[in-house]
C-alpha cells in the first residue's frame, strides 16, 4: 500500500456520486462490483452447499434438483447466470483496457454496449441449452 | 505491494477466462446426467483434481475482487484489515470444505 495512514482532513472526495450524473460507463463500472460480490457470495457460501447435497445421496440430489426447478429459484439461477456472463466479459473488456486498448471514450461507450448486448444474448441461448427456460 | 496485487489480479482473471467456458460446458453437459452418473464423473481422480483446481482458480479471483473492494470503500484501518482477514479465511474454509466434498464422493 503506497499510503498507510489515510488523511482525516474534510477535503472533498471526488467523484461525488450524488451529484454525479449516471453514465453507461459508469454503470457498468460499479455493476462490474456488484456482480463480482455477488459471485462471491455464490461460490463461497451456495457452490459448496448445493455440491455437497447433490453428491450426498440419490434423495438429497433429487431434492435438489426439485429445488432448481422451482420458478423462483430459476429466476435467481437465471439472474446469477447472467451476473457471471456479464462479469466475464465485461472483465476481458478490462483486461483490454490494462492492455492498452480501447480506452478511448468512444470505444469505451461501444465495448460497454456490447457487453451488454452480448450478454443478455450469451445468458439466454446457456439457459436455454440448460433447461432454465 | 500493490502493484503485485495489481498483476496477480489481472493474471488470475484470465486464468478465469477458460475456467469460467469450460465450467459452463461442464455444467450444460451434466444436466442430462443421472444421480449415479454424475457421482461417476466428479468422484473420478480427475474430476476431483480438475474440480479442486478450478474453484481453487475461482476462489482466489474472488477473494482478491474483494480484497480490494474493501479496501476502497472500508476507510477505518482496523476494520479494513479485519474484513480482509475474515474475507480470506472463508475463502479459504470454503476451498477446503469444496475439496473435501469433492474427494469424499
Amino acid at each position: 500500500m503506497l499510503m498507510t495512514k489515510r488523511p482525516i482532513s474534510p477535503r472533498p472526495l471526488s467523484p461525488h456520486l450524488q451529484i454525479y450524473r449516471p453514465q453507461l460507463t459508469s454503470l457498468l463500472s460499479i455493476s462490474h462490483r456488484l456482480t463480482g460480490f455477488a459471485l462471491s457470495m455464490i461460490f463461497v457460501v451456495i457452490s459448496p452447499v448445493l455440491l455437497y447435497f447433490l453428491t450426498y445421496s440419490k434423495e438429497t440430489h433429487s431434492i435438489v434438483i426439485a429445488i432448481l426447478k422451482n420458478g423462483f429459484v430459476k429466476m435467481l439461477f437465471s439472474l446469477a447466470m447472467f451476473a457471471l456472463i456479464y462479469h466475464f466479459l465485461n472483465g476481458i473488456r478490462h483486461l483490454a483496457w490494462d492492455a492498452g486498448y480501447g480506452l478511448d471514450l468512444d470505444s469505451s461507450y461501444k465495448s460497454g454496449y456490447l457487453v451488454l448486448a452480448m450478454s443478455l444474448i450469451i445468458t439466454f441461448v446457456i439457459l436455454l441449452l440448460l433447461g432454465a427456460i | 505491494m500493490s502493484l503485485q496485487h495489481w498483476k496477480f489480479q489481472r493474471i488470475s482473471a484470465l486464468i478465469m477466462i477458460p475456467v469460467v467456458i469450460v465450467s459452463i460446458l461442464y455444467l450444460i453437459n451434466i444436466t442430462s446426467l443421472s444421480y449415479d452418473e454424475l457421482i461417476l464423473d466428479l468422484g473420478s481422480t480427475s474430476g476431483t483434481i480438475i474440480g479442486s483446481l478450478f474453484i481453487g482458480f475461482i476462489l482466489y479471483h474472488s477473494c482478491m475482487g474483494l480484497e480490494v473492494i474493501i479496501e476502497d470503500y472500508v476507510h477505518t484501518e482496523s476494520v479494513q484489515k479485519d474484513l480482509i482477514s475474515i474475507t480470506k479465511l472463508l475463502h479459504i474454509t470454503s476451498f477446503f470444505m469444496t475439496v473435501l466434498i469433492l474427494a469424499s464422493i
